[in-house]
């Protein structure tokens, strides 16, 4: 038996590297998710007139750390009747899929875990499977509260996936790459660079249509029919408590951090400075230092709209939402792929 | 129907943006929040604030006016009002010699203010009564007149007070 | 690296533990007797299948196969499912009336399609032109659908608009004066 040491060192070397990866990309969900719930009370808040939480630690930082802590002490019940192991695997399958897709995001110059060939295909198509583990959580709960915020849940995951992608096409169609660091690549050089301001008006259209049918996708507030309190209780986590609960919400907000980062790479020059003089003439590891705080700025201001959105307009009917997807987006969408194929192969390769 | 759904299109890019203004002008400064910071921050209390019966001081007697009539305690529809009148003074200078209000029945109707010979029993401008024990909830007469501070002269109680 | 006197590398590990985790979970789909738990398990053949695509350094393939077989399909299955009318029952069950039987249907077709892409060309090709092109731009992915794979992709957009066809004329309901 001969082994050959220097490809187990390089193997483990490898293995080491992935788990730190894991375990960065995990801690920073979770510094992400408890800053984005506090930020989210806080808008509401303002928004309503209220100062918001404001007692847990300095200015009330740690009320969202609280609650975390509040939420791991809960028992864990799993309800007469219900599927135990679907109704213990479905978090998983929720959280997995939102977890893996920072795999692809890139948070700054060379700060991307693997810049895949496929980014764009890979976004979409991890995320898509976290439908199943909300279907699966709403059936296995055994409660018709549960199953129809499940049955709500597929129909409108499945119709906002196709708006989703068909935006998504734009920026890639314009910088020839389904690679996302590629794409930010492609915006390099200032505000005047960025795909928001470019295409007029291909790239706005697509640009809304992300953040519409990734509202929906994220289930945020004017599109989350699938926990509607006032009609489903809480739709499909109704019987979760405690980590399983915990697993939700984080896959949720997750998912809502994501779509942030999503719009900023695909259309406002991802981890570039809106300006060269702003950061752009660094190099090494200070360009990814400074790279790293545009995007998490940028980051910062979608998110911050989003929740502005959320504490804004009210739920929408089941129909129009529907309506919404079918008859708007989707038709718009095409037609502006359409548009952009033209444009892509008949303006700009001439 | 064409023009109704062009209409329609037209509206969501002026309804929603008009949404997200009014929203942001809460958000702003031009709308501060009316949150009160409580335990920091006291409530100010409306000028008629009526909270539990207490026993204000006179400056000029430098105790309650009270003359232990009883009239209170009869009054009371929860019977919580205990007067027992000192024993041994002469009878134009009546006074408690002990004057129990169990807070913990009482229903706030503000019967005993209101059939006080004397107008000596005032509403206490404070609402943190909350304690540890029942025992906390009974006051005694010292209690009652610490709670109520100075009884002020006010226009009605010299007119009625000039009356007897 | 020597397993058991064989010569053992990483790929063909990670082929075994995917190709393990596809034949394990499709005979759990056969065998599981709550139907909702076998369509799941379909979803992870399906995710193993996908697997395997990127060990072939397919990496696009695999990711259209999550998100159109594991995202879609499994899904569409699951809301079937769910619209029959015993899906509050958790112990609704599949049946296997005739086992012996549709083992045989499944192995002739097994040997029937392991036949076809054993004999096929593009296998040949393959093993002959060695390691793929691992480029997966958008001018690959485009000059394979629309020039050698032209006609495959349209047919199989084909067979896709009369599925939906079929679907709108079953469930379109010819019934006036009925609510």
């Amino acid at each position: 038996m001969q082994i050959d040491t220097q490809q187990i060192t390089a193997l483990a070397v490898e293995i080491v590297k992935i788990l730190a990866a894991a375990v960065v990309i995990l801690v920073f969900i979770l510094l992400v998710v408890l800053y984005v719930v506090l930020k989210l009370r806080w808008v509401i808040a303002r928004i309503q007139s209220r100062l918001g939480p404001n007692r847990t630690g300095p200015w009330g930082v740690l009320q969202t750390v609280a609650d975390a802590i509040k939420l791991f002490q809960k028992e864990d019940i799993i309800p007469q009747g219900a599927d135990r192991w679907l109704f213990t695997i479905a978090p998983a399958i929720v959280f997995i899929p939102a977890y893996v897709v920072y795999v692809v995001i890139p948070f700054g110059k060379g700060l991307t875990v693997r810049p895949l060939d496929v980014g764009v295909v890979y976004v979409t198509a991890i995320s898509s499977i976290s439908i199943i583990g909300i279907i699966t959580a709403g059936w296995a709960s055994n409660n018709k509260w549960s199953l129809l915020g499940a049955f709500r849940a597929a129909s409108q995951l499945i119709a906002f996936e196709v708006p989703v992608i068909l935006a998504m096409c734009i920026p890639v169609l314009l910088s020839g790459s389904l690679n996302l660091d590629v794409i930010v690549q492609k915006q390099t050089g200032g505000i005047a660079n960025w795909n928001l301001f470019n295409a007029f008006p291909m790239c706005q259209v697509a640009c809304l249509m992300l953040l519409v049918a990734g509202l929906a996708e994220a289930n945020t507030t004017p599109f989350d029919l699938m926990e509607a309190e006032s009609e489903l209780v809480a739709g499909f986590n109704t019987e979760y408590s405690g980590m399983k609960f915990a697993l939700f919400f984080l896959a949720e907000f997750a998912e809502t951090f994501t779509l942030s980062a999503l719009l900023v790479t695909l259309f406002l020059g991802g981890y570039n400075p809106p300006l060269h003089i702003l950061g752009g003439q660094l190099t090494g590891y200070w360009y990814s230092l400074v790279s790293l705080v545009w995007f998490l700025f940028k980051c910062w201001l979608v998110v911050v709209f989003i929740l502005w959105i959320r504490s804004t307009f009210p739920r929408v009917r089941i129909d129009q939402l529907m309506n919404l997807s079918w008859k708007a987006l989707i038709p718009v969408g095409l037609a502006n792929l359409l548009i952009t194929g033209a444009y892509v192969g008949l303006w700009l390769a001439r | 129907m064409r023009k109704s759904l062009l209409k329609d299109i037209v509206n969501t890019f002026i309804s929603l943006p008009k949404g997200l203004w009014v929203t942001a002008k809460n958000w702003s400064f031009l709308r501060p929040s009316v949150t009160q910071l409580y335990p920091e921050e006291k409530p100010t209390l409306p000028e008629r604030y009526r909270g539990m019966p207490t026993l204000p001081v006179d400056p000029q007697l430098g105790r309650t006016p009270c003359i232990a009539c009883g009239a209170c305690a009869r009054m009371c529809p929860e019977h919580i009002i205990t007067v027992v009148p000192e024993k041994g003074t002469d009878p134009k200078d009546r006074r408690p010699a002990e004057f129990t209000i169990d807070i913990s029945r009482c229903m706030w109707c503000g019967l005993c203010m209101e059939v006080c010979p004397k107008k000596c029993l005032k509403p206490a401008r404070t609402f943190e009564l909350a304690c540890y024990d029942r025992q906390g909830m009974i006051y005694r007469l010292e209690d009652l007149m610490r709670l109520g501070g100075t009884l002020e002269p006010e226009a009605e109680e010299s007119e009625s007070s000039g009356d007897e | 690296m020597t397993i058991l006197g064989f010569q053992v590398t990483g790929y063909q590990v990670a082929f075994v533990v995917l190709a393990g985790i596809t034949l394990g979970s499709a005979a759990l789909v056969v065998l599981m007797p709550n139907i909702l738990r076998a369509a799941l398990f379909l979803g992870l053949t399906l995710l193993g299948v996908a697997g395997l695509y990127v060990l072939m350094n397919a990496p696009f393939l695999a990711a259209v196969q999550v998100m159109i077989y594991v995202g879609a399909v499994t899904t569409m299955i699951i809301l079937a499912v769910f619209l029959s009318h015993r899906v509050m029952q958790v112990g609704f069950t599949q049946a296997i009336h005739n086992p012996v039987f549709a083992f045989a249907a499944a192995a002739v077709m097994f040997i029937f399609l392991f036949m076809t892409v054993a004999n096929s060309l593009w296998v040949k090709d393959i093993c002959a032109a060695g390691p793929a092109n691992t480029d997966v731009g958008v001018h690959a992915v485009a000059y394979a659908l629309l020039q050698p794979y032209v006609f495959p992709f349209e047919m199989a957009s084909l067979v896709l608009l009369v599925a939906l066809i079929g679907a709108v004329v079953i469930a379109k309901e010819d019934r006036p004066g009925e609510p």
